[in-house]
């Protein structure tokens, strides 16, 4: 069981990954935008975080950024979570700390299956 | 005289009294009244959250559920009538743009069996601008094809919302069918460009003859008014349609200016080589800076060694933002691109080879 945060300001969305994710038998903790995300890391850090890139405030590639420049937070491994897919968009992510992408529309199962991956990689 | 005097002082006086105990009486059922409201309100409001809880949960178990938990919440949403209904089809519309695959197919499933799709075309014949958007939306949300030339009627909506849905909707469609009055709406006036280039993407590879069609007819035609050919190139390149790299080249070789920076742009997203020697072409052309910046990144993100001594010219010749991006290119196209960039004393050669010194630094 690992611990994991979700952030994404479209409750669908959340409520369906924290769904999914609780049934694959993870910890699992959701928040609305990237600076509440941020106040849940510092309490208690996660294993991984699932991102959303494009919201209000902090965005996900923000987002990704604090959280790899924060040393207590090492650890956590970052999947993004966005429509937005073209290869500029990919790059940013990546070089923002991201270890994984998923598109939206996403499919939950696929999106398990990602979280799997992510989270066996030494 | 004085008992006169005293008489109205004591009506004065009583009116004042009454008036006083009115405006009281008044105010407090004023008040309470609001109270009452307000009480009422809040009730409505936690029935209708405990409601859509409720619902978002039947929700979230067909899109992601397991057997038998799926159908039987699925069942549940079936049968419920009225605004609760209402209420459950506004939900399962919204979730559908958000998810894929079986999760798709399952709300999907839902909504026909209540026949949504019978109800969101009859929204189309609505008067009101709203309802017909409702309609486009959720068909164009349920991916129901046997609907797509009613939405492309809406294309010619008298109102500019509805025809922005309409274009919005045939993108989820993904029916290439509705590639070419997509084209068309691309010309008129109002036309967002932004949503058409990402519809047309949506509609997916077997769009894309009717897309090269429409780039080669402005090839031909150079002179002629046509916004649809450079979203038709846009497009070409995102959907990566490969066989379409010989035509942008022609495109940016030939084309109206706007045909020529569509096309540059589209060859950087196709990962062939058959763009690079039009993009050298049009990264030493006088056109246009715009034109340079779009062959240049272009290039760049090809990893066209070849256009090296091009990139390096302009880099050297160009003015501050397509020096900076024929930098950028060279800086992407790995250790030949540095070592050009390293021969070269002009300034932007220096700027962009001590940034990614900066950047590489532990």
């Amino acid at each position: 069981m690992s611990d994991i945060v979700v952030v994404d300001d479209d409750t669908d969305i959340r409520e369906l990954v924290v769904y999914r994710l609780e049934r694959d038998g993870h910890d699992v903790r959701a928040y609305p935008d990237g600076v509440a995300a941020l106040e849940g890391l510092a309490e208690r850090p996660a294993d991984l975080a699932i991102v959303d890139v494009m919201m209000p405030g902090l965005s996900g590639f923000d987002l990704a950024r604090a959280i790899r420049q924060d040393a207590a937070l090492s650890g956590t491994r970052i999947i993004m979570l966005t429509a937005r897919t073209q290869e500029a968009d990919l790059a940013q992510g990546y070089a923002a700390g991201a270890d994984d992408y998923v598109p939206k529309p996403f499919s939950p199962r696929e999106l398990s299956l990602r979280v799997n991956a992510v989270l066996s990689r030494q | 005289m004085t008992r006169i005097d005293a008489s109205a002082s004591q009506l004065l006086l009583f009116i004042a009294v009454v008036l006083l105990i009115t405006f009281t009486a008044l105010a407090a059922l004023c008040i309470l009244a609001l109270l009452v409201i307000r009480a009422r309100r809040r009730l409505l409001e936690r029935r209708r959250a405990a409601q859509t809880a409720r619902l978002r949960s039947d929700l979230v178990a067909i899109v992601d559920g397991e057997e038998p938990e799926a159908s039987e919440a699925a069942a549940r949403l079936v049968a419920l009538r009225g605004r609760h209904w209402h209420r459950a089809d506004e939900l399962l519309v919204g979730i559908l743009p958000k998810v894929r695959g079986d999760a798709k197919d399952r709300v999907r499933a839902v909504l026909r069996s209540r026949g949504a799709e019978e109800r969101a075309v009859a929204q189309l014949g609505s008067g009101r601008a709203a309802e017909r958007c409702r309609g486009a939306f959720a068909l164009g949300a349920m991916g129901a094809e046997d609907a797509t030339s009613r939405v492309i009627e809406l294309l010619a909506d008298r109102s500019p919302l509805v025809r922005r849905v309409a274009v919005r909707s045939l993108g989820m469609m993904q029916d290439p069918a509705a590639a070419e009055p997509l084209l068309q709406a691309a010309n008129k006036p109002e036309a967002v460009q932004r949503d058409l280039v990402q519809a047309l993407i949506q509609l997916g590879a077997g769009a894309a003859p009717v897309l090269r069609a429409r780039v080669l007819h402005l090839i031909a035609h150079p002179d002629s008014v046509d916004r649809s050919a450079p979203a038709a190139a846009e497009a070409l390149g995102f959907i990566g349609d490969v066989a379409s790299a010989r035509i942008l080249a022609a495109a940016v070789d030939g084309g109206s200016t706007a045909l020529q920076l569509a096309a540059a742009q589209a060859l950087g997203h196709l990962d062939v080589p058959a763009g690079v020697p039009a993009l050298q072409r049009a990264i030493t052309s006088p056109v246009s800076a715009q034109l340079k910046l779009a062959a240049a990144t272009s290039l760049g993100r090809l990893g066209a060694e070849a256009a090296i001594p091009e990139l390096l010219h302009a880099v050297e010749d160009g003015g501050p933002s397509v020096s900076r991006t024929a930098a950028s290119a060279l800086l992407s196209l790995g250790p030949a691109g540095r070592d050009a960039l390293a021969r070269s004393s002009a300034p932007y050669a220096v700027e962009a080879l001590a940034v990614d010194a900066m950047r590489l630094a532990p």
